[in-house]
């Protein structure tokens, strides 16, 4: 088993052959410069399986300040995590096809094993310290962004989340 | 302005004390919580004062009281107002400038109100209400309906707009602040409510023609009623307007701009009471808080309790809210859960 520490959260525990910690992996290393990725993949038991790829953050900027440089910063906000998650999707599908070389021999065997057409995905941005209240209207903005990637990768129409620590810690994704 | 609001046994609403009142007072609660009784029994209260000494009418405030009370809530018998089984009769205080005005009855009172005090000076300004509904399209049925046939239905709300709306564009200058408004109200749907006298009906003006209420989005209709009423003059900034759902028939986007001209107004010195069960709504009003530093005094019911907070420290706990919550935590259990 094991875990994974990001952002001032302990992630885990895992099984080590259902989590690719992508963003420390050589595969992602093979493909740089200029792809931020996510932290981790981790896969859940269940009928299909589902894929969550994580990316974590400490804070976030205040997305209800009328301020107009905290509106700019909160839309770069989301942009990037957009991209982080979109990146992390790609790079996992390609990988489990044996499209990078660098994965063959990381990638971990649950990864190797998954059947990619049945799989569900699930992109996951897990806030520490964020109240409840404060994440759904991060969740539509987050939601709104991904809906081209949603759409194009046949993801379904619930397949954004954002968690805060707590609720992240129910769903046993965190110790 | 109306700085405070004590009221008891009065409908639905069995105890409201909410002082500290602002330019922008926002009531929320769930349907049939009381929050348009509510602004219904204070905008009573506002055009008995404005009504009282008015002009050449040698009519007393109990009996305008009793008269507006009548028509507005439709009651038989204005005792019919008490609130069933509470613990005494009904009464209403409220302060205009610090002023009080303060009247109370009983069950059994039919239309003698015989306990009121009234400190208040004669107002020269005007009061409105703007239900969630428009009358531009129902404005002759409106008038027909109290000036000729004398009867129940559209209650004062409707029928003093039907009359203010009647009311001709005056010549001259706005007041400043509400020539921006009116502006920035007649953008929101590219243009603006004409009354034709030849026809006696309104239509929507546009640069691409003349179009009848009928074909007019409801929206329109609504933000055309606030703009006549700046037209005409009947509001100045001394005026007070009770806004019931201001969301019904409203896109958000619109809504959202309808709320900043609302501000604007405040600002100016027109005090708005709004009754909302809108997440939009709430969520606006405590950006503009936020905003301009403005103190938005917020009435919510929850399970028949009320309870007073103020938007500028934050959006209240209410199951406005907590609804948005529960159905985020809804999507995510669906989202995470496997089957």
């Amino acid at each position: 088993m094991m875990t994974i520490t990001e952002s001032g959260m302990e992630f885990g525990p895992f099984a080590e052959a259902e989590c690719f910690v992508v963003e420390n992996s050589r595969t992602h290393a093979a493909v740089q410069p200029g792809v931020q990725i996510a932290e981790f993949l981790v896969i859940r038991a269940g009928h299909p399986p589902q894929v969550w790829i994580v990316e974590a953050k400490s804070s976030t900027p205040n997305p209800e300040s009328p301020l107009p440089d905290a509106t700019v910063k909160f839309a770069d906000f989301i942009t990037e995590i957009r991209d982080k998650l979109t990146n992390a999707l790609v790079l996992c599908v390609t990988a489990c096809m044996g499209r990078h070389p660098a994965a063959a021999d990381e990638l971990p065997a649950g990864f190797a094993g998954l059947s990619l057409g049945t799989a569900a995905f699930r992109l996951v941005l897990v806030v520490r310290g964020h109240q409840t209240k404060w994440l759904p209207p991060l969740q539509e903005a987050l939601v709104n962004a991904l809906r081209v990637t949603s759409r194009t990768w046949g993801l379904g129409g619930h397949s954004v989340v954002v968690l805060n620590d707590e609720i992240a810690r129910e769903h046993g994704l965190i110790v | 302005m109306i700085t405070r609001l004590e009221l008891q046994n009065f409908g639905p609403l069995a105890r409201i004390d909410w002082a500290k009142l602002g330019h922008i007072n926002l009531v929320i609660g769930g349907n049939g919580s009381g929050k348009t009784f509510l602004l219904k029994a204070l905008y009573s209260a506002m055009r008995t004062l404005e009504e009282y000494k008015r002009g050449d009418a040698p009519r007393s405030a109990a009996e305008i009281l009793a008269e507006k009370l009548h028509w507005t809530f439709q009651a038989d018998k204005i005792g019919d107002l008490v609130t069933e089984g509470g613990d005494g009769p009904l009464s209403l205080c409220c302060a205009v400038d610090e002023n009080e005005f303060r009247y109370s009855f009983g069950k059994d009172t039919t239309k003698q109100i015989s306990s009121l005090e009234n400190h208040v000076p004669p107002r020269s300004s005007n009061s409105i209400f703007l239900p969630a509904k428009e009358v531009l399209s129902l404005h002759n049925i409106i008038l027909e309906s109290r000036e000729k046939d004398l009867r129940f239905g559209f209650d004062d709300t409707y029928y003093d707009l039907a009359k203010a709306l009647r009311i001709y564009p005056q010549q001259g200058r706005n007041f400043d602040a509400f020539a921006w408004s009116r502006q920035s109200l007649e953008e929101i749907f590219g243009g603006r409510v004409v009354y034709h006298d030849d026809s006696g009906k309104w239509f929507f003006q546009t640069d691409n023609g003349w179009f009848p209420m009928g074909v007019t989005a409801e929206g329109v209709k609504k933000i055309a009623m606030l703009d006549t009423l700046l037209s005409n003059k009947y509001l100045d900034p001394q005026s007070v307007v009770f806004m019931d759902e201001p969301e019904s028939a409203l896109h958000p986007t619109a809504l959202s701009r309808l709320l900043d001209i609302v501000a604007i107004l405040a600002e100016r010195g027109i005090q708005f009471f709004m009754a909302s069960h809108s997440y939009f709504v709430v969520k606006k009003l405590f950006l503009i808080a936020q905003e301009k530093g403005l103190s938005i005094p917020i009435l919510s019911a929850v399970g028949g309790t009320w309870t007073y907070s103020e938007l500028k420290d934050g959006m209240p706990d209410n199951p406005i809210i907590t609804e948005s919550i529960r159905l985020y935590q809804e999507e995510v259990e669906l989202s995470l859960t496997a089957k």
